[in-house]
């Protein structure tokens, strides 16, 4: 359900009001703009007493709500309290903190949902080492929260002065949990719902390349073909683009230009400049393998919808490998969806088409089953049997049973 | 998803193949190499698990196990959930099927399910296909993805092949890798022990409390010592080991032990031990203890030699071989004394009688008569006997002394004075008198018979001359310093002479009576017996030195006095010390008998108390002859059983010291209380003198040595009796007293 206000009292009337059993979990997505203090908000719950997890996202959606403001709330059948891992870019592999907490929970889970802090540093061996301790007993959907300024501009012509600094991501605390508010964090829902997911971004048309990242260090390319890695994406997307950009304006073309990254038998992989760095180093959501080959993709708004509706499909629609759990047959309790924000940038106006895509088919093969969902800087899903990956420019939908 | 083109296609494929080539041998761990590289082919080949297999027999650290069944071992694992078992035998099937040579080979689940289920050594496995690559001898790298339904195709295979052996080399490296670091490991390892062992035995040896040289076998030049090493020899370290072994010994020695140390390197014998003397660098010897072996280091062979300066250990062991001697001869000479007091007793008692019986003799034939001068005879033979057996009794040391502060010097002079009259020109006398020397308890006239003996012997030793030379001074003696001497201060008296000089067997034997290596008219053999009896009974000690050629040195030793100095009292009046002597010194200052003769005589009644027959029978006839009434006991007890019975007057006990059941001690004190009045005269020719004092101290009234002259005893007889008339003024003897 959507909340016009995430006051502290408005969450806690909202959750009172349904009235949340001591195995359930509070998820709770919060629109950046003029949400309370986090720190208050957490104190409030925690004197609600129910187990919570929750972000904050650039917009945030249920039903027919889409918003920048308010905040997403779904209570969910769960086995526990939330997990919370910190310091990512330090531990980002040391899962072995919580083993008896894996361990207690892992047999009966089904499904393990995910909030992560969408700039920390270390996802992917963060999701890797996970991914290894659940293995693919369990099904993956997660989201990158965080905040990116300048998503809703004021119409020209209002009055309403101009942006301080230029649109672009933020790095601040964006997770919160009963534990307190995190930065450069995930936090973990071990859910005993099925989960039936689609997964599908739609950058399938390849603009330029092949190139060489022949010098990367997790999510950052230093070089590309033997060379500065900014100059060289400049050289080829700023043609493609028919504009120049600089470091700093970077994440506006980037959005556009993504680069692909093959792989057999699924969708490839798609990773989005979203920063610079001032040495020259191209900041992407998520991991780039050093000597990947690498070529630049666009796209167009039809494809991208199109890839919305198949990703909805995939999780309402068709009989995919059934999900793991005692819960895989039981009804849908809701779908969730993590879409990347850059689809948002790129699609504008058409963006509602995207949604529409998913409600359509919820319509259609779940009527009355709520949709929750946030605009993500990252996305996460997984059948367990293949590479965890954190995904950019995707959307994800998850079919959560139970 | 549509098909790629083919150019997409072969771009990818290129694409993937160059990912994969640089992903190779990105590091030389064996765990990162296949993790670069299998997580490269696993996000682009969408793999659902790879696995790297290894035959044990290549793995660093397990090529010599040697196990029964060849195994391989699961190196690396991703991901670890569905890492099921990590040691298959070579007999398994997954390497079976790569046995032939076969570069690879793909199984799918749904056209082999047979095939597949024998593969699978991983969880979570339902469906899906394997594909197995051969890393040549090292091994397989096994992948498993669970997104496909057919098998790989040899197009596949091929593709993969050179990079897959590239990705072998690259572990074929890491192993090499792994096995050199494990090596260097393992050396650092045995470094370490062996630096710590170095340290140890540094230490060892440093702290060791004997002296260690570690010498070069061929050159003999000291390679390494301790610190106890320097201490011992005086030289440091730096000197030390620009030394040849040979030169911390004598030069004299040099030479056999050049030869010594050559067979001991050789071997011959394998280890050296014993005694050896090392000069030390301010020219001293040092006795040492030596422990030498040989031991081989990097081919070059050493002597470890181990010396322990054994300068105490021989000085306590010499001191300890003099004491035990000194008390070997101590306890002779103890024996020998008891032996010759014994037999001097009993001669006495046999000269006693015969004296006795010589004197009534020449008391009963009248003048002229011609058997006197046979009985004048007897009497001067026998009292040459009891002159003898008077020395026995001072080297038994069972004569009397008559203690007084004595200056051993004015002694020395005294008597020297005598020996510069009567010895030979051709001895050189020298006196070396030590001033101020403290005076000692001693009787001055048996101190100048010990001076006197004592040059005598040495006059004796020198019979072509020489340097006789008598020292004095005054020492203090430690604990343990001489056996059976206290510790305390002493006057040392040396006669030395520069004669002929003694062996060992001599020395041993030189104070034991009528021991002697002069001529028959030359000596008794009782002169330094005499001098060792005397220096004993005064707590004293005397030693020899000598050897054949090299002249002797006696050296006496006797206790200082306490006081030096004071005046010696003067014995009381009326009372005499006991002293030895021969029957004509019995008389004099033993007695205290005045020479009246007793004018009560006849009628007296005397208690003659002797255990020998003989000397009582003799004594009673004399004394019945003389006109007083005799009685006779055999010993004490009989004596007092008389006393006790008869309840008889007695005025006067001759009493003899030593006899069986009750003795002349215990005698004398029942005695006094059955006769108070009774004058006592006690004879003995073998009593304790401390005893006979103590006896005169209690009221005896004198002591008549044996053997005596029956006259001498006589007028002692009488003379007491006279003083005892004197006193009483007429008082009747005790019985009569009494009623």
């Amino acid at each position: 359900m959507y909340l016009p206000s995430a006051d502290p009292d408005s969450v806690v009337a909202a959750i009172r009001r349904r009235a949340p059993r001591s195995d359930d979990i509070v998820l709770l997505l919060l629109g950046q703009q003029g949400h309370p203090d986090l720190d208050e908000l957490v104190s409030a719950l925690n004197a609600l007493g129910v187990a919570f997890l929750g972000g904050v996202f650039p917009l945030v959606f249920a039903g027919e709500q889409l918003a920048s403001e308010g905040a997403v709330l779904q209570v969910l059948p769960a086995l526990g309290r939330a997990i919370p891992f910190w310091d990512l870019h330090r531990r980002g592999a040391q899962v072995a903190d919580i083993e008896p907490q894996l361990a207690r929970a892992s047999e009966r889970c089904a499904t393990a949902l995910l909030l992560v802090d969408g700039q920390a540093d270390n996802l992917g061996r963060f999701l890797s080492a996970l991914a290894d301790r659940l293995g693919n007993a369990v099904h993956y959907f997660g989201a990158g929260a965080g905040y990116y300024e300048g998503l809703v501009q004021a119409p020209a012509g209002s009055g309403q002065p101009a942006p301080a600094r230029a649109p672009g991501f933020v790095r601040r605390p964006c997770l919160f949990c009963p534990e307190g508010v995190f930065q450069d964090a995930a936090l973990l829902a071990l859910l005993p719902g099925a989960i039936r997911l689609g997964v599908r971004h739609g950058w399938r048309r390849r603009a330029a390349g092949p190139i060489v990242a022949t010098r990367t260090e997790r999510n950052r390319i230093a070089e590309l073909n033997w060379r500065n890695a900014l100059e060289v994406y400049r050289e080829i997307v700023e043609p493609l683009a028919g504009r120049s950009f600089s470091a700093s304006t970077l994440y506006e073309v980037g959005q556009a230009f993504p680069f692909g990254l093959y792989k057999e038998d699924v969708e490839d992989l798609v990773r989005v400049p979203i920063a610079a760095t001032e040495h020259g180093e191209l900041v992407c959501g998520g991991e780039v393998l050093e000597h990947s080959v690498l070529d630049v993709r666009s796209t167009d708004a039809d494809a991208l919808i199109a890839a919305a509706r198949q990703a909805a499909r995939a999780a309402l629609a068709e009989p995919a490998r059934p999900a793991p759990g005692p819960a895989a047959t039981a009804p849908l309790r809701c779908v969730l969806v993590a879409d990347c924000i850059s689809r948002y940038r790129l699609l504008r106006e058409r963006f509602t088409e995207e949604l529409d895509a998913v409600r359509q088919l919820l319509g259609k093969h779940a009527p009355g089953a709520q949709l929750a969902g946030a605009l993500t800087l990252g996305e996460i899903a997984s059948t367990g049997e293949g590479f965890l990956e954190y995904f950019n420019q995707t959307i994800v939908v998850g079919a959560l049973h139970g | 998803m549509a098909e790629p083109s083919t150019d997409t296609s072969i771009i990818r494929d290129i694409s993937l193949l160059y990912e994969l080539a640089l992903s190779a041998g990105a590091s030389l761990d064996l765990r990162q190499n296949c993790e670069v590289f299998l997580r490269m082919l696993m996000a682009r080949r969408n793999l659902s698990f790879a696995g790297v297999w290894l035959r044990n027999d290549c793995l660093p650290g397990r090529e010599a196990e040697g196990d029964e069944e060849p195994r391989a071992t699961l190196v690396y694992g991703a991901p670890t959930f569905r890492v099921g078992t990590t040691s298959l035998p070579l007999a398994h099937p997954q390497f079976r099927l790569l046995a032939d040579g076969r570069q690879g080979a793909s199984v799918a689940a749904a056209s082999d399910p047979e095939g597949f289920a024998a593969l699978v050594a991983e969880r979570g496995v339902e469906g899906g296909v394997y594909l197995l690559l051969s890393l040549g001898r090292l091994g397989l790298l096994k992948l498993y993805t669970a997104f496909r339904r057919e098998p790989y195709g040899e197009r596949t295979l091929h593709q993969l092949r050179p990079v897959i052996a590239k990705f072998a080399t690259s572990l074929e490296g890491c192993l090499a890798y792994a096995r050199l670091r494990r090596e260097v490991q393992e050396r650092e390892l045995a470094e370490r022990a062996l630096r710590e062992s170095e340290e140890k035995f540094r230490r060892l040896i440093e702290t060791a409390s004997d002296a260690i040289f570690i010498v070069d076998a061929e050159s003999r030049q000291i390679v390494d010592v301790n610190r106890e090493a320097e201490a011992l020899t005086g030289w440091t370290r730096n000197e030390l080991t620009s030394l040849d072994i040979l030169d911390l010994y004598h030069a004299e020695e040099q030479q056999q032990l050049r030869a010594r140390f050559d067979g001991f390197v050789r071997g011959l014998p394998r280890s050296l031990r014993g005694l050896c003397e090392l000069v030390h660098k301010q020219g001293h010897r040092v006795p040492v203890e030596l422990s030498a072996s040989t031991v081989e280091v990097a081919g070059r062979r050493y002597a470890l030699a181990i010396m322990h300066d054994v300068s105490e250990r021989l000085r306590a062991e010499e001191q300890r071989q003099r004491l035990q001697a000194q008390l070997q001869q101590l306890q002779r000479m103890e024996s020998l004394g008891t032996l010759a007091g014994g037999i001097a007793h009993d001669f006495n008692n046999i000269l006693g009688g015969i004296l006795g019986h010589a004197s009534l003799l020449l008391r009963r034939l009248p003048p002229g008569d011609p058997l006197r001068a046979h009985a004048e005879a007897i009497q001067s033979t026998a009292e040459h006997g009891a002159q003898l057996t008077q020395r026995l009794l001072t080297f038994a040391r069972r004569g009397a002394v008559e203690a007084e502060p004595v200056d051993l010097n004015a002694v020395v002079e005294d008597t020297l004075a005598i020996v510069r009259r009567t010895f030979p020109g051709s001895i050189e006398i020298e006196a070396r008198l030590a001033p101020a020397l403290p005076r000692i308890e001693a009787d001055p006239a048996q101190l100048r018979q010990v001076v006197m003996n004592l040059c005598l012997n040495a006059r004796d030793a020198m019979p072509h001359g020489g340097r006789l030379t008598v020292e004095t001074a005054s020492v203090d003696l430690a604990e343990g310093g001489l056996a059976g001497l206290a510790p305390g201060s002493y006057v040392r008296l040396v006669v030395a002479d520069t004669g002929i000089g003694m062996d060992r067997d001599t020395i041993d034997r030189i104070f034991e009576p009528f021991f002697t290596t002069k001529v028959k008219e030359k000596g008794t053999g009782l002169g330094l017996s005499i001098v060792y009896g005397i220096v004993n009974s005064h707590g004293g000690l005397v030693e020899v030195e000598s050897a054949p050629g090299a002249g002797a040195r006696f050296l006496v030793y006797l206790p200082a006095a306490r006081a030096t100095g004071a005046p010696h009292p003067e014995p009381a009046a009326g009372r005499a010390a006991p002293a030895a002597g021969g029957a004509a010194a019995a008389a004099s200052p033993l007695a205290r008998a005045p020479q009246a003769r007793a004018e009560q005589g006849p009628r007296q009644r005397i208690l003659v108390v002797d255990d020998d027959a003989q000397i009582r029978s003799l004594l009673a006839s004399a004394l019945d002859a003389e006109g007083y009434q005799v009685l006779a006991a055999a010993d004490g007890l009989e004596a007092v059983e008389l006393l006790e019975r008869t309840r008889a007057a007695v005025d006067l006990v001759v009493l003899d010291m030593v006899m069986p059941r009750l003795d002349g001690i215990a005698t004398f004190g029942r005695v006094r209380a059955l006769a108070p009045h009774a004058r006592v005269v006690l004879s003995s020719g073998f009593s304790d003198e401390v005893e006979i004092t103590r006896l005169l101290d209690q009221g005896a009234d004198a002591f008549v040595a044996k053997p005596y002259r029956m006259g001498t005893l006589l007028e002692t007889v009488r003379a007491l009796l006279a003083s005892a008339a004197e006193a009483d003024g007429g008082r009747p003897a005790d019985a009569a007293a009494t009623g």
